[in-house]
């Protein structure tokens, strides 16, 4: 074999290798766990989640708040792409990249800023009966389908007016000027006109939310409660808390199934979808701080959402700066000093100092492993012409159909007890968020080396540099960026990754986002929002790092996966 | 300088054969062109020179000795590209000092000053390439190609990009840096007046193969092939059938019947046409004369008329089809559309092919 091919076969097959190592190989452990009993094969688990009335109206539960989170981001998302689309304002390019926020804010502190803001003694319910003068909190959202719903909607409603706007930009304005010359109005030429041109979008975006809601799981637990369990939880709940990892292998085996197949939709709608209508022609847009009395109701819907995103992130902050005293609330530090201390916890069964240093370890080693496994891929998908490639996309693909906590679980199968037990939890750990966070890098690179003339590179070796030189002194430097952004993505997505870590973490490797959790379950929530407020502060830098970095990879296209 | 012998190289991408068996050399110190249209192979054929294509069959040798093993990095070669494949993120400097990073030789600043001196752009050391005109951004990549003092420069259409005058005078400067080395070059293009203009000799190409090797005026005026007739200067195209054949000592002299009318053609030595072949005659523009005054001759109407500056290129329709021929100005200006004229050209000028089936 010559040095070529030997580069070539090791650049492909080392991340495949990965890939058996710490995907394929724990997936197969948690099917055998799922079929097998004393050593011998049976349908029992496996039967049983589908006869089960219990675990039915599970399932039945998950795709129902699935829908109706669907649903309603279509519903705040349609008009704020409408928003993007029509008017100029400040900041307009800033409000449109905030669509990667849902990938990195860890959705634990979501949850916790819906429970200060929504709960019933809420922000949002105390200034409600301090406005109308009511006896008891008008809105019960929480620990139940609307609460679950309208969380999901806070994090996909940006995506669906990120890759919505994306194709009405590229709508020839001509044939909304058609329509209102011939005498259709503002409804019928939106109705009839504009929106079967943004069905792409709108499709693509909603199957996208499905599978995202479908498979959410920090949300459903801290929202829904025992009564309102989704598989997700479900399958948390009958590995780490009931022990019963056989059932819990079946649901997650159900679950892989079924996500898998949504996945391949998706990819299939995309497939379908993804041409450009129109001649691109740049559309004229209207200052949205012009008042005009049409734009009451629009004002209005700004006015909601503005709530519905600033609340529950502002409780949070107001929460780990004040305590309640004497009856009185006061400003104080104290709850960041109880969030770095090195004593243990009684309520976290650790010490929270230990946390954060668990956090940044874990998110430094995956970023590191991201990076490796990632940016191989990134240069097979975008330069590899080679036999058996369409299996190597599928292969490497396949983990973004995978649950977190179906990953956690498989990984728990198969690292984390006899025969394989490999050191302390921390190497799954870092394993996972690996695994979640290779495909932000390979999104990230990808279209810089697509775009990447061969010119330099050639001309290096021409001048003398051997194939690694001319890596290391032209390639490297211009994909800089992308591998940044890529790293900044991984990180941000370990730091705040809770699912998996869930399944995986002891008492000693907690991270940040089990911790807050452990708070919240405590009902402490002034250092569950302290903690929060690290982590928000941790996705505010990565979303700065990567907006100046000006890198567009966010319209929605197969790579993408939520934290 | 070195000496590139190239034999019997095959290079196929998937199924399609992009250079067949081609044996062809570059002398030391010389420079030659490979030109050809589009597709014919030229541009893989400097690839696989430099190392960066790989050889599926045949031998490339520098000076007798094989370097199809050898890396690109290690052939010593100096290569400009169309686009001009600077390297965005270092300046001007940094970039014509690349090579020497990696050949070791005395006194690199001194290298690239004379260098940048070479090629007329001294003082833009710290400018980035997106901060050069096209023109400019060529010429540092030629300072970047000769500052490790290659064996051999080759350039793949380095002039493509720029605009005419640019492109005349980049031309000139390019053949005369390559005089003043005498370093061997292998230059690619399918611009006919470039490979006219500065080559000592031109290989002509067309699909995957070398249809003649030779010097620029040999090219011109004495084509091997109906290719090599088409493609090199404009020219007039006939098909017909030879009506009888004469071959003395050194010549054939052909009689070909086209349409209605009868050419004599001579060519040097015997091109095995018989009576009844079909053949196709070229004849440059530039030799057909609006007068009676030789052997060949073909009435005419003028149909239309092409003011060049220099010259002026007449359009005619005879019954044999519409013909083109280039005038003087002074001529034109006594012709008028529709004019009635003989045209003429002598048998000399007129080369016959055999016609390849189909």
């Amino acid at each position: 074999m010559s040095t070529r091919r030997v580069r070539h076969v090791l650049l492909f097959a080392l991340p495949l290798l990965f890939l058996a190592a710490a995907f394929y190989y724990p997936l197969l452990r948690l099917f055998r766990e799922g079929v097998t009993e004393d050593g011998r094969f049976t349908l029992r688990f496996l039967s049983g989640v589908f006869t089960d009335p219990y675990f039915r109206r599970v399932i039945f539960f998950t795709s129902k708040q699935a829908l109706w989170s669907t649903l309603l981001s279509i519903a705040i998302g349609l008009p704020w792409a409408y928003v993007l689309t029509k008017y100029r304002f400040p900041f307009k390019s800033t409000l449109r990249s905030l669509t990667i926020v849902p990938f990195v804010l860890p959705s634990i502190t979501v949850a916790v800023g819906f429970i200060l803001f929504f709960g019933n003694n809420g922000y949002f319910n105390q200034a409600l009966m301090f406005l109308f003068g009511l006896e008891s909190p008008p809105i019960r959202l929480l620990y139940s389908l609307p609460g679950i719903v309208l969380a999901h909607a806070f994090y996909n409603a940006p995506l669906v007016a990120r890759m919505v706007n994306a194709q009405w930009e590229q709508i020839d304005p001509v044939y909304e000027e058609n329509a209102r010359a011939l005498g259709a109005g503002r409804v019928r030429r939106f109705l009839g006109v504009t929106l079967p041109m943004l069905m792409p979008g709108l499709m693509t975006s909603s199957m996208l939310v499905f599978i995202f809601s479908f498979l959410s799981f920090p949300i459903a637990l801290a929202l829904g409660g025992a009564q309102f369990a989704t598989i997700e939880v479900e399958i948390y709940t009958q590995f780490i808390v009931l022990f019963q990892q056989p059932t819990g292998s079946a649901l997650a085996i159900l679950e892989i199934f079924l996500s898998l197949l949504f996945t391949f939709g998706y990819i299939l709608l995309e497939g379908r979808f993804t041409r450009p209508v129109g001649g691109g022609m740049r559309r004229e847009t209207v200052p949205l701080f012009r008042w005009t009395w049409h734009k009451g109701l629009l004002w209005l819907f700004i006015a909601s959402c503005a709530i519905l995103y600033v609340g529950p992130l502002a409780s949070v902050v107001v929460d780990s700066f004040t305590r309640q005293w004497a009856g009185r609330t006061i400003l104080t530090l104290d709850w960041y000093a109880s969030i770095f201390r090195p004593e243990y916890n009684a309520l976290i069964g650790a010490a929270p100092l230990r946390s954060v240093i668990n956090s940044l370890q874990t998110a430094a080693g995956a970023m590191l492993g991201a990076l490796a496994v990632g940016g191989p891929i990134a240069f097979a998908v975008a330069r590899g012409r080679f036999r058996g490639r369409r299996l190597f996309d599928t292969l490497v693909m396949a983990p973004l159909g995978v649950s977190s906590v179906a990953l956690g679980a498989a990984l728990l199968a198969a690292f984390l007890r006899p025969p394989l037990q490999i050191g302390s939890g921390w190497v799954a750990i870092v394993l996972a968020h690996t695994i979640l966070a290779y495909p932000f890098v390979i999104r990230a690179v990808v279209p810089i080396l697509e775009g990447l003339d061969r010119g330099p590179v050639e001309a290096a070796r021409s001048l003398g540099a051997t194939v690694w030189h001319a890596f290391i002194d032209v390639e490297l430097p211009l994909i800089r960026r992308g591998l940044l952004v890529g790293a900044v993505l991984a990180f941000a997505i370990s730091l705040g990754e809770m699912s998996a870590t869930i399944m995986l973490a002891r008492p000693e490797w907690k991270t940040m986002p089990l911790v807050v959790n452990d708070l919240r379950a405590a009902r402490s929530f002034g250092g569950a929002s302290a903690m929060s407020c690290l982590l928000m502060l941790a996705t505010a830098v990565a979303f700065v790092v990567i907006e100046r970095s000006g890198a567009r990879m966010f319209g929605g296209t197969k790579w993408s996966k939520s934290a | 300088m070195v000496e590139v012998c190239l034999v019997d190289v095959t290079k196929r991408f998937q199924q399609t054969v992009a250079v067949e068996a081609i044996s062809l050399t570059a002398k030391s110190h010389e420079f030659l062109t490979l030109l050809g249209p589009s597709g014919c192979g030229k541009t893989t054929l400097l690839r696989l020179i430099a190392g960066l294509d790989h050889v599926d069959q045949g031998d490339i040798r520098f000076d007798g000795e094989s370097i199809v093993s050898v890396p690109t990095e290690r052939r010593g070669v100096g290569m400009v590209f169309q686009r001009s494949a600077l390297f965005p993120h270092m300046n001007v400097r940094q970039n014509v000092s690349y090579g020497l990073r990696y050949r070791r030789t005395g006194n690199p600043e001194g290298r690239v000053a004379e260098m940048l001196e070479l090629v007329g752009l001294r003082g833009l050391e710290k400018r980035r390439p997106d901060q050069l005109s096209v023109g400019q951004q060529q010429r540092v990549a030629l300072a970047r190609a000769l500052a490790p003092r290659p064996k051999l420069l080759l350039l793949d259409e380095p002039l493509s990009a720029l605009d005419t005058k640019l492109r005349d005078s980049l031309r000139f400067e390019i053949r005369q840096i390559q005089q003043t080395l005498s370093l061997t070059t292998i230059y690619v293009t399918h611009d006919q007046v470039e490979a006219l203009a500065m080559s000592d000799r031109i290989a002509v190409m067309s699909m995957g193969k070398v249809e003649q090797t030779a010097a620029p005026s040999e090219i011109y005026l004495r084509p091997q092939s109906a290719f090599t007739a088409s493609f090199v200067g404009h020219t007039n195209r006939f098909e017909g059938v030879v009506d009888s054949v004469s071959v003395d000592s050194s010549n054939a002299c052909l009689t070909v019947a086209v349409g209605d009318c009868r050419f004599a053609a001579i060519c040097e030595g015997d091109k095995q046409l018989r009576v009844a072949d079909p053949v196709v005659l070229y004849v440059k523009i530039e030799d057909i004369l609006l007068d009676d005054t030789r052997a060949n001759r073909l009435p005419a109407t003028v149909i239309g008329m092409e003011y060049q500056g220099e010259t002026t290129v007449v359009r005619f329709r005879s019954t044999i089809g519409v013909l083109s021929a280039r005038i003087t100005n002074e001529q034109a200006a006594s012709l008028s559309l529709g004019a009635r004229i003989i045209a003429s050209f002598t048998p000399e000028d007129t080369l016959p092919f055999r016609k390849d089936p189909g």
